[in-house]
């Protein structure tokens, strides 16, 4: 039938569970696209048979219409979809993503989470005027419960410098009390672990 | 001021998401400290650009990343000055596997050695079948039917199938179309092999384990375009350019304008031979005023390439052939000079690629003559968009003493041209016709299809062009009286030359 | 140099500073550790733990995390070291030692500028005076005279006297000063419990409050518990202690203030020497603690009716003393101390019981401290390979939080199992008669591929074992003598690179912890030319090669006699 193809996409993209991308279906876009203009392609030949006179043809063309709209809807929401997750995945994960799901991002995708990182460095840096230092707004996502948390290194990082300058050798298994935001940026990596 | 430039750095990283490593900062506040306020800005937002550019794996920035970015930051501007000509050897040419899964080339990080495993040797060739396999289930013939195309209107459509679907059914088979490798596991009887198994072949039709032939053809060539459309812009070629140089406009626009740009491929230069040098004299006097972009001079380049004085032969010719370059000084400025050898010369045995000729035969060439470059066969080169390949391999004969069917009409070179193109490997023999390095196969393959190759044959000059790509051969310059052909970039035009006497 | 007001000179000057916080691997520094992260804590002072287990592990904790590091403070390791010569640090850097080992190096007691001493000036350190081992000024005027040979040949003769007279002097000094030395390093023996040192720091600054309370019981309990304390100065300290109680713990009295159950409340109580008795079954508790183990002879059969006797004569069934004590009837948990220690008496078990603490939170965790301390070593030194030793520590430092229930009954479902495995250990070895008595002390050593051999690679758990098999030899064997033999006892550490842990530990009837093998152990490897490792902040136990170990001690052997 018509339209099937697009919503397999949905589908898989559905599927997935929410924090990570499946690869990016270029096969199932061109499919798509090429059934689309199979379509158009038939719509216009029939529309041009009807200017000359042929009776009859309407209910072909709604058809077809109809059909080459649910797929445009269908690849749009797809895409979409894809976009919000990766918008999410900047918040979450910092803006450089894990080589497994980059993996999976198309050229595109890759060029726009770019261009996104950018428009949000941007526009934090422009917080406070030209005079201000700008305001981190990924940081502290939920209210902050204390000024200072106890962390503890779960793998080996090498130094790490907190922004008054003081260097910290994050080594596994050692236990630091520090400003927390200094290091929730490593906590959410992974690299630390916030002990209550 | 140290620290409120070091806080500032750090804020504006951390903005990006990026955290920098304590070596890291402390090179980078040394390095904007000379900056002046008002460019600092700038310049820490094209070094953030340029950071994020290279491949990271953490958000963590270590000093190399950084120094690398800023590197590419301060050279911003002279960016592609000297990719718009480059030589890329053959050991330099990425290799590429192709991900069946993702429909994807993927960069191999194998480190290939010159003598390979006994595993390379079947990689090979399943290498060429994939890349053959994926192109041709991609062609029109093979795809699955696109629901609601009217069926009047379809080309008939075929099922590309294994061998093993062969080998599986046992019924007489309707029409279907097997990809293989043309192999003679036995002597005298022909097979098709694919990664999945053999089939003897009799040239008729499928019946008791024998395929029954009743169309064999090559699969179909790809244009590059398509090619490109389908995997991006990842250099397949090779060259200082992560991307392809296709993709580059600058490089377009440049080739566009330098309407005078040529170049100029010879063959069999015999420098030993006094008339060749003769002929070679007049070329250049001839090409002084309007030098060529570059001269691409394939083997051999002795008349008798054997017996004890061989090299030494060739170190004075190559002295002599120095000395005459250095005459024209127009062309020893602004035109570069390309050495491609020939299986006569100089190497180890006589497998593929072959390497460059040693820098000790050629020191005194290269002193004269700063533009000079030694190559491997074969090469590829880069102009501005175009992509070359230069191949200096009697191949036509060998190929028409290894066919399985000769072209009944003597028009040897389209056959050829045609052959090669389909194959998407300029040497498609088995490996006992022509030799070549398992793990280095990858670097004889034409896929995508580039914009020319050159074969340098001792056979008849001849240029074709076949699915946008230009195939030609320049003939022998030494034997054939001075034959010789020339590209113009812009106009994608070959010409034939002679210097006659 | 010693501080004298641990909180003017130690605590202030760090509380606006970031500091590195190195402790040792046992019960007593975990506890200080705890009590000391609270209190900067409530004062933002940005710190660093690392775990270290030897003094190597010091010198790359140091060397690693010592960039822009100014104060360092170290738990229970640290005191018996010369500070400033193993790890060269830089002039700035300040070092604050609270360490339970003694005796602490001179160099660390007359540094002034870079090392302070947290230890209370009340122990008594036996110091030797400053003049008797540091004497600089005479050493210019000795190499001044000698270098003036030119001078004419009547004053020489005077001089000569008077350079004789001085050598003299400085000969005698010296070899005075040798025997100062070895005099005060012979012995190795404990100081105050550090975590009564924080905790006590933490009573000056006002901050107290039961948990720190209940951390510093458990720390001196510990030392208690692994025999680092005269009986005397325990009594003393369980006396401060109490006094803190009683303060911190009044309200239960009041009828009107009467704190929440969730509250942690700390009471005085005769402690019974039966580990882990409420968490186990009685039965197990008897068999498993060194004291009713070795005074009924347990790993007889004789003993073990004799047990079954005393408990009939208590009036418990067999059938309750054997299942979990917190299922026994009620009416004979509550009676049973009472019968207990009636016939204890009654059947020469005199010293039972002993002073100590109980904590009580929420309806269903009432721990003594002796329980806490047997956890929280089960859990730190778990031979797991889940984690690395360092992750282990950390664990055990979260279990001592209130809220990390669960991690303090996985710690004494460990502790069990080190128990049994010490008991049976020590079964083992008196029935095959493995303990041996090599003249001047007793012997023993775990051999290669033994089943259990790995928890016996850790040091507190082998100190558990050794005092165990001495207890249990003296009581086995006829000869008086056994009493007065010190105890030695080897176990392979590390199957690869051949490495085997060897403790040494004072006879029972000396009263103090003295110990002198720490420096028999290194006259004998120097004889011997054995490969050994004094890593261990706790001088008494070193890391050898097994093959130098027929040889290291045949040389301590005659060492000693």
């Amino acid at each position: 039938m018509y339209g099937e193809k697009a919503v397999e996409l949905i589908r898989q993209l559905h599927r997935s569970p929410d924090g990570s991308l499946p690869p990016f279906n270029e096969d199932g876009i061109r499919q798509v696209l090429e059934e689309m203009r199979v379509l158009f392609e038939q719509n216009q030949a029939d529309v041009n048979k009807t200017v000359d006179g042929a009776p009859g043809l309407f209910p072909g063309v709604q058809l077809r219409h109809a059909a080459l709209e649910r797929n445009k809807r269908c690849l749009l929401a797809y895409m979409c979809n894809r976009m919000e997750r990766l918008r999410t995945m900047r918040w979450e994960f910092g803006s450089v993503l894990p080589p497994d799901i980059k993996y999976n991002l198309s050229e595109q995708e890759i060029q726009w989470f770019s261009r996104y990182n950018k428009s949000l460095a941007t526009y934090m840096r422009s917080i406070g005027g030209p005079s201000g230092g700008g305001l981190d707004l990924t940081q502290d996502l939920k209210p902050p419960k204390s000024l200072y948390i106890e962390v503890r290194c779960l793998m080996d990082h090498g130094e790490f410098e907190t922004e008054d300058g003081t260097i910290l050798l994050l080594k596994k298994d050692s236990q630091h009390f520090l400003q927390r935001s200094q290091c929730e940026h490593l906590i959410r990596q992974g690299v630390l672990e916030h002990i209550l | 001021m140290a620290g409120r430039l070091k806080s500032s750095i750090m804020s504006a990283f951390k903005m990006h998401g990026l955290s920098l490593r304590i070596e890291a900062s402390k090179f980078l506040v040394e390095a904007l400290d000379p900056v002046n306020e008002v460019e600092r800005e700038e310049w820490l937002d094209r070094i953030i650009e340029a950071v994020q550019k290279q491949p990271l794996e953490s958000s963590m920035i270590d000093r190399v990343t950084l120094e690398a970015a800023v590197q590419d930051c301060v050279q911003g501007g002279e960016e592609d000055s000297d990719q718009v000509f480059s030589v890329i050897d053959a050991f330099d040419i990425p290799k590429f596997d192709y991900n069946s899964e993702r429909k994807k080339f993927i960069p191999s990080t194998a480190l290939r050695s010159l003598h390979g495993q006994a595993t390379d040797k079947a990689q090979l060739f399943r290498d060429r079948y994939t890349v053959l396999f994926q192109r041709t289930s991609r062609h029109e013939l093979f795809t699955p039917a696109v629901m609601g195309a009217n069926p009047e209107h379809q080309t008939k459509k075929f099922q590309l199938r294994p061998v093993e679907y062969l080998l599986g059914s046992v019924a007489k088979l309707g029409e279907i179309i097997v990809l293989g490798m043309v192999t003679q596991l036995k002597p005298g009887s022909y097979y098709l092999e694919d990664p999945t198994g053999a089939v003897k072949m009799d040239l008729r039709w499928y019946e008791d384990q024998v395929f029954h032939v009743t169309a064999f053809g090559f699969p179909p060539p790809e244009p590059a375009k398509t090619t490109r459309a389908y995997f991006g812009n990842i250099n397949f070629f090779g060259g200082p350019s992560a991307t392809c140089a296709k993709a580059s406009t600058k490089l377009r626009v440049m080739e566009r304008e330098n309407e005078d740009a040529m170049i100029v491929f010879l063959s069999d230069v015999w420098l030993d031979d006094s008339k060749v040098m003769e002929k070679l004299r007049v070329l250049f006097t001839g090409y002084s005023e309007i030098c060529p972009t570059a001269f691409v001079l394939c083997g051999n380049f002795t008349s008798s390439p054997f017996g004890s004085s061989h090299i030494k032969t060739l170190k004075e010719s190559f002295r002599g052939l120095g000395n005459l370059i250095a005459q024209f000084p127009s062309l020893v400025e602004s035109s570069r000079f390309i050495f491609v050898p020939g299986s006569q010369d100089p190497g180890p045995g006589n497998v593929l690629p072959r390497p460059a000729i040693p820098d000790c035969v050629t020191e005194e060439l290269r002193r004269k003559v700063p533009n000079a470059t030694f190559t491997t066969n074969p090469c590829r080169i880069q102009y501005c968009t175009q992509e070359i390949v230069v191949f200096r391999e009697d191949m036509v004969t060998k190929m028409c003493r290894n066919c399985v069917k000769f072209p009944t009409d003597r028009d040897i070179s389209t056959h050829f041209v045609k052959t090669l193109a389909s194959q998407g490997h300029l040497c498609p023999l088995p490996l006992h016709v022509e030799p070549v390095y398992w793990g280095h196969d990858h670097t004889l393959r034409v896929y995508p299809l580039p914009d020319v190759v050159v074969v340098a044959d001792k056979f008849d000059a001849y240029s074709n062009t076949h699915v946008d790509c230009t195939f030609a051969n320049p003939g022998s310059f030494a034997c054939n009286d001075a034959v010789f052909k020339v590209y113009y970039p812009a106009t994608r035009q070959m010409e034939d030359s002679q210097i006659r006497d | 140099m010693f501080v004298n007001d641990i909180r003017k000179e130690f605590y202030d000057k760090v509380v606006h500073e970031r500091v590195l916080v190195l402790v040792a691997f046992d019960v007593d520094a975990l506890c200080a550790c705890k009590i000391l992260q609270y209190l900067f804590q409530c004062d933002h002072v940005q710190y660093t733990i690392v775990p270290i287990t030897g003094r190597q592990e010091l010198e790359t904790a140091f060397l690693e995390h010592s960039e822009q590091v100014k104060y360092v403070v170290m738990i229970n390791c640290g005191g018996n070291i010369n500070i400033l010569e193993t790890l060269q640090p830089a002039e700035h850097v300040i070092f604050f030692i609270a360490d339970s080992h003694r005796p602490v190096d001179l160099v660390n007691v007359y540094n002034d500028d870079q090392v302070k001493l947290l230890m209370p000036t009340t122990d008594d350190f036996d110091i030797p005076a400053y003049d008797d081992l540091f004497k600089d000024d005479e050493s210019d005027d000795d190499s001044g005279n000698e270098s003036d040979s030119s001078a004419p040949s009547g004053k020489r003769r005077r001089l000569d006297e008077e350079v004789l007279e001085r050598r003299r002097e400085r000969r005698l000094w010296e070899e005075k000063r040798k025997q100062i030395l070895l005099d005060y390093e012979e012995f190795s023996t404990y100081g105050t419990s550090s975590a009564m040192i924080m905790f006590d720091l933490a009573w000056k600054m006002s901050k107290d409050s039961n948990d720190l309370l209940w951390w510093g019981i458990v720390g001196l309990t510990d030392q208690y518990i692994n025999n680092r304390v005269e009986r005397g100065k325990y009594m003393t300290d369980v006396g401060d202690l109490h006094k803190h109680t009683l303060r911190l713990n009044h309200r239960n009295e009041d009828d009107d203030n009467t704190v929440s159950v969730d509250c942690i409340r700390i009471y005085f109580d005769e402690e019974l020497k039966l580990a882990l008795y409420r968490h186990w079954s009685l039965f197990e508790s008897l068999k498993h603690s060194s004291y009713p183990a070795c005074k009924f002879k347990m790993w007889t059969v004789k003993g073990q009716q004799k047990m079954h006797e005393f408990l009939a004569d208590m009036g418990l069934p067999l059938v309750q003393v054997k299942q979990k004590f917190t299922s026994m009837d009620m009416g004979l948990k509550e009676s049973f101390k009472g019968l207990f220690t009636a016939s204890c008496e009654k059947y020469g078990l005199d010293d039972i019981s002993f002073g100590s603490f109980i904590a009580q939170y929420g309806y269903k965790n009432k721990l003594c401290a002796a329980d806490v301390v047997y956890a929280v070593n089960g859990l730190m030194e778990c031979v797991e390979a889940e984690k690395s030793p360092t992750g282990y520590f950390l664990e055990a430092l979260d279990c001592l939080s209130r809220q990390n229930v669960k991690k303090l009954l996985r710690g004494l479902d460990l502790a069990k199992r080190q128990l049994t495995t010490i008991m049976q250990t020590v079964h083992s070895f008196i029935d095959m008669k493995q303990i041996i008595s090599a003249g001047p002390f007793l012997y023993a050593y775990i051999p290669e591929g033994h089943p259990d051999a790995k928890f016996f690679s850790r040091p507190n758990c082998l100190g558990m074992l050794a005092y165990f098999m001495q207890e249990a030899y003296v009581a086995t064997s006829r000869s008086r003598r056994s009493t007065l033999l010190p105890m030695v006892v080897a176990a392979p550490l590390n199957a690869e690179t051949g490495s085997a842990l060897v403790i040494g530990i004072p006879p029972k009837a000396e009263e103090s912890t003295k110990n002198f093998f720490g420096r028999a152990f290194e006259q004998a490897a120097i004889q011997t030319n054995s490969r050994t490792l004094h890593d261990n902040f706790d001088t008494s136990i070193i890391e050898m090669k097994s093959e130098d170990r027929s040889k290291f001690f045949d040389a301590l052997i005659s060492l000693l006699s």
